[in-house]
């Protein structure tokens, strides 16, 4: 089934001066639970696509829906809601809330949303990130890894259906950086969720059911490696 | 709670310092502002009832009307208090149509007393048929004011006023063509004075003088009123159908704010309307910046916030919980803080205040009105609410993705870049890097600089502002210079002195006066030889020199001199005519009293009289060799000097001579002084000088010298004693004034320096994993600040100036005064601006560099 489909996307950055074509006609499909490795040179335009599918950034022209809906048709309103609830960022650096702990930076998304936190998930969660015990930490007083395990909380404390990560292990050394796909994987199968994962590292593209290759915004290569 | 309360509160506490700074701005300014409108409330009502206390409480009032009328009138239930004033008739007093040409017999009823206000000065109110209480006023114009004093018996011929077939009133003007009819003669005893009445105007027909009403009379009557909502009283006069038309109290109005408060405003505009800017200009910008800067802070967690699925209004949210909690903190402390201010300033100096605003017998209270207050946090709450909103919707405009990268803050112009071979060799690279990281920078920067130049101007208009006010000659102030209380100076013969003596005793005697002494004051114009005066340049533009001749008691002049450890036998007994010599000359110099000498010797001196009489020329002062040349009949040997006066004398800027009154009697007497140049002074002490002034004011008047036209009474003790306060009251409130202006200006420029390198923490960073130290990083900042010091006075300065003229040509229209460069506040301005400026920018960086810079590129958090 269909989760995710981007349709002749461009995006022209500084439209006036300076003119940056960063995406240019870019299309293609994701079916649901698939891993997907983006990879490309540095520029290429591989974050700005990625933005533009977790609805943070709007294409200058072309469609994405989600789940057969229109992303860009939403109001600003309707968009941040499905981008706290339908998609899970996670970023190079960890881009935590320095004032808020290990569990109330995991659990923003729900009560941002006025819900109730699931304690259950929440425990699950804590559980696969083996943060139980650093659940009242504050961001600085964690590793590198261990921020990054904080921020796939957070990015899949919402049960979304698309999860995206840009260059998750950019930062981190060969061992955390397993241990982080590691994760991405698990939850990918478990939940069956779909996981798009922007990475230089070939080990890390090679996982991956599907791998895009992007060069100066357009899609150069679409390689199913297994089904 | 609400994740978003909670993520506020954590970043407040975060941020202690800036929290702390920030509600410090919100105190400061919700301060400010309220003591600014408790002040201006607080006069507000001291104007009210300085015009209740003289002129009642009535609000609107009825001229002549039949009791029917007044039936219909005071039915109504809109009315508090209904005053009715009978108006028994007229009689003529002269023929001077409009000068007071009535008397006009008035029957008070109970409440005519109460919201009329006369208030009795001496014996009591008419409690019957044929007895009368006369206004004050009209003792003292009146010349046969001998003939209405208490006890007197007299009568009038009393009629109506008519004018044409209408009946005239006290409310109605005179009339060319009024005529006085059916009089009969009636006799009154006067049993009372009083004074102020506030019906009876300058303009009213004749003078009021009180009686009992006459029971079932059909006699016409005035009506006075006071209403239960003032607000509502126009409508509610046009709802009574008489063909009468009231007349209003306007200026109670006015002060209970009913009638357009537009003129009250006009009183306190000009300089107050500039303090009001400076007040909230400051004020405003501190907030605004406090907000701006918490929120640019946070872009980036705005940004993530964003990013993972936070609404626009939620952000927005987060900035209205942040500005509620300060608010919450900051309002009440504010308001609390503003109200003790003032309500202690005005403990002390209220009676000052009292004499800038206006004069009155009762000092100025603290009034908290809840408008005052709600007014104030209002404009707080604005100016918060303004502060936190504009920021957000600013940073609203950056994209998520923007912020995340912090694109904004890292792309340079293409033509900032450019930078010659040249330049880095002329100056060296720190300089090259400070003055493209200004250059780059320009609007964070601008802040910075707007927030420098505002805090100079505020400070220096302050200063200025004070300046003025103090160099401007009213408020020169005498000091106190006698142990006096109170004064009786009479400067008319009718009253001799042998009655002002008797009256002395009884006042003694009877009220709560402590001491009192009578003394004569005689002026003498006096030629005294060049070569005697300390001052001879002087001299030759004033060729005669006065002296006060100061004639005392008997046994007054004796206990003084024993008390100066003199004796006074020779004074006393002697054949040889005697006087002390006072000589200490006060002046007034750069706003200073200063004392000097007017004589330059003390020895060997006379006031000789020898060609007074013989030549008709002025009395002589001279010098002279061996004292057989002195003429024992004509001559006063000055034998002994004094340094101190004795109760009763006051210093100023002449010669005094103090004589006993034996002397007087004996030598002086012959002497013809000019009738002006001659009084006779009561000199009174006591505790309670307000109620004695009353009682002394009531005995003088039951004896017949009448305050005002006789003489008149002074409290002294009250006056300097306000003047004195007058004078704290501006240096209080101006120095209050320029210490909260300076405060918020540190605390405006700390805050916006600051947030600006914490801001760059990502900058710096870059440039120490390029290598730079730290030592060199603070230099570079420190060239920076110099840039930025140097805008800040370019254009810090003339804008200094110019509000220096503004203030300069709003004083001047009052007061004569020179227009003063304001130097040293300026240059404690630009010492005091580095100084900020240097001290913030080593206390943003220290705090940087002890965070690891290169930890910041690595570990991005946000
Ligand atoms: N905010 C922006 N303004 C202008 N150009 C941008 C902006 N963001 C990205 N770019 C440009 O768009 C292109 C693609 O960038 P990006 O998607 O970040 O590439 P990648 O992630 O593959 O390295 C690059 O040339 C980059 O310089
Ligand atoms: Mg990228």
């Amino acid at each position: 089934m269909e989760i995710l489909k981007v349709e002749n996307i461009t995006k022209i950055y500084n439209p006036n001066e300076n003119e940056v074509k960063a995406l240019n006609g870019v299309s293609f499909s994701v079916e649901r639970g698939e891993f997907v490795a983006i990879i490309g040179s540095s520029g290429s335009g591989k974050s700005t696509l990625l933005h533009i599918i977790g609805g943070v950034d709007r294409p200058t022209s072309g469609k994405v829906y989600v789940d057969g809906r229109d992303v860009y048709k939403q109001s600003e309103e309707e968009l941040a809601i499905f981008r706290r609830r339908q998609v899970g960022l996670i970023y190079q650096f960890f881009n935590l809330i320095p004032v808020l702990n290990v569990w109330e930076n995991i659990t923003l998304p729900v009560l941002m949303d006025g819900r109730k936190v699931n304690e259950e998930w929440l425990n699950e969660l804590l559980d696969i990130l083996k943060l139980q015990n650093r659940k009242s930490h504050l961001p600085n007083q964690l590793s590198g890894g261990q921020q990054q395990r904080v921020s796939i909380g957070r990015a899949l404390m919402n049960g979304p259906a698309v999860v995206l990560a840009d260059e998750p292990t950019g930062n981190l050394d060969s061992k955390n950086s397993q241990e982080i796909i590691s994760l991405l994987k698990y939850s990918n199968r478990k939940y069956n969720q779909t996981l798009i994962v922007i990475t230089h590292d070939e080990s890390i593209a090679l996982q991956a059911d599907r791998v895009l290759a992007i060069e100066d915004g357009k899609i150069i290569r679409d390689e199913r490696i297994r089904k | 709670m609400n994740v978003f309360s909670k993520l506020t509160i954590k970043n407040l506490k975060q941020n202690k310092i800036r929290t702390f700074i920030t509600i410090i701005g919100v105190i400061l300014s919700t301060a400010m502002f309220t003591a600014v409108t408790t002040i201006l409330s607080s006069i507000q009502t001291y104007l009210k009832e300085s015009v209740i206390e003289q002129e009642g409480s009535w609000q609107m009032a009825y001229g002549t009307l039949t009791s029917n009328e007044v039936q219909t009138v005071i039915e109504k239930e809109q009315i508090q208090t209904a005053a009715t004033v009978q108006i028994q008739g007229y009689a003529k007093r002269n023929e001077e149509p409009f000068q007071k040409s009535y008397f006009c017999f008035a029957g008070f009823s109970k409440e005519a007393y109460e919201i009329l206000n006369p208030k009795l000065i001496g014996g009591r109110f008419p409690q019957q048929e044929g007895e009368i209480a006369i206004p004050y006023e009209m003792l003292l114009y009146d010349d046969n004011a001998q003939e209405y004093n208490i006890g007197q018996t007299t009568s009038f011929s009393i009629g109506k006023r008519i004018d044409g077939e209408r009946l005239l009133g006290q409310l109605d003007y005179y009339s060319k063509t009024e005529e006085l009819i059916d009089t009969t003669k009636q006799t009154f005893t006067i049993v009372g004075i009083y004074e102020s009445l506030g019906a009876e105007t300058f303009n009213t027909v004749g003078y009021t003088m009180i009686t009992i009403p006459k029971q079932n009379s059909q006699m016409p009557q005035d009506l006075y009123l006071t209403v239960n909502q003032p607000k509502n009283i126009f409508s509610f006069a046009h709802t009574i159908a008489l063909e009468k038309e009231p007349i209003f109290h306007t200026i109670l109005l006015r002060y209970q704010g009913v009638v357009d408060n537009s003129r009250f405003y006009h009183v306190i505009e000009g300089l107050a309307f500039l303090i009001f800017i400076l007040i909230t200009g400051g004020s405003v910008i501190l907030i605004y910046n406090a907000f701006s800067i918490s929120v640019s802070e946070r872009t980036k967690q705005f940004g993530l916030l964003t990013s993972i699925g936070a609404t626009k209004r939620q952000l927005h949210k987060m900035i209205r919980i942040e500005a509620t909690i300060v608010g919450m903190i900051g309002i009440p402390l504010g308001i609390l803080s503003g109200i003790i201010g003032i309500g202690i300033t005005l403990k002390f100096i209220g009676n000052g205040l009292v004499q800038l605003v206006g004069t009155s017998k009762h000092g100025m209270g603290l009034s908290i009105s809840w408008i005052s207050i709600l007014t104030s946090v209002l404009l707080s709450s604005f100016t918060i609410f303004i502060s936190a909103w504009i920021p957000a919707i600013r940073s609203g405009k950056i994209s998520p993705m923007e912020v995340i990268r912090q694109t904004k803050d890292i792309r340079i112009p293409k033509k900032m870049v450019k930078t010659s071979k040249g330049l880095y060799n002329l100056f060296g690279f720190k300089w090259v890097l400070s003055l493209k990281n200004y250059r780059r920078s320009k609007k964070k920067y601008k802040s910075i600089i707007i927030s420098l130049v505002l805090s100079m101007v505020l400070f220096i208009s302050a200063s200025s502002f004070v300046s003025y006010l103090n160099n401007s000659s009213s408020f020169v102030l005498q000091d106190a210079i006698s142990e006096g209380d109170i004064y009786f100076n009479s400067y008319n013969e009718e009253i001799s002195y042998s009655r002002l003596k008797e009256c002395l005793n009884k006042i003694l005697q009877d009220s709560i006066v402590e001491d009192g002494k009578i003394i004569q004051r005689a002026i003498l114009d006096v030629d005294v030889p060049f070569e005697l005066l300390e001052d001879s340049e002087q001299a030759i533009q004033e060729p005669t020199t006065t002296i006060f001749l100061y004639i005392m008691e008997n046994q007054d002049f004796e206990a003084f001199m024993q008390s100066q450890n003199l004796d006074p036998k020779p004074y006393l007994t002697a054949n040889q005519n005697r006087g002390v010599l006072f000589d200490q000359k006060k002046y007034i110099k750069n706003g200073r009293y200063q004392q000097r000498k007017i004589l330059n010797s003390h020895t060997n001196l006379a006031l000789s009289f020898t060609d007074t009489f013989a030549k008709q020329e002025l009395p002589k002062l001279i010098q002279f060799q061996a004292i057989e040349n002195i003429h024992t009949t004509q001559d006063i040997l000055l034998s002994d000097v004094v340094s101190t006066l004795p109760l009763g004398v006051v210093g100023s800027d002449s010669l005094i001579i103090l004589l006993p009154k034996v002397q007087f009697e004996r030598f002086l007497k012959p002497y013809k002084f000019s009738e002006y140049s001659i009084h006779t002074r009561l000199v009174f002490q006591a505790k309670d000088h307000i109620k004695a002034y009353e009682e002394i004011q009531r005995y003088l008047l039951e004896n017949g010298i009448i305050n005002g036209k006789y003489g008149n009474l002074y409290n002294i003790a009250q006056e300097t004693q306000g003047d004195r306060s007058t004078l704290m009251a501006v240096r209080v409130l101006s120095y209050g004034f320029i210490i909260l202006i300076t405060l918020i200006a540190i605390v405006n420029v700390f805050h916006t320096i600051s947030t600006n390198i914490s801001l760059r923490k990502r900058e710096f960073a870059m440039l120490c994993s390029v290598g730079m130290t730290s030592k060199d990083l603070k230099q570079v900042t420190r060239y920076e600040c110099l840039f930025c010091i140097g805008r800040s006075i370019l254009y810090g300065i003339p804008l200094s100036i110019l509000m220096d003229y503004l203030i300069y040509h709003a004083i001047s229209i009052g007061v004569e005064i020179k227009m003063l460069l304001p130097i040293l506040p300026t240059l404690i301005a630009i010492i005091g601006i580095t100084f900020i400026i240097f001290f913030t920018m080593w206390y943003s960086v220290g705090k940087l560099n002890k965070e690891n810079t290169i930890d910041v590129l690595k570990n991005e958090n946000i």
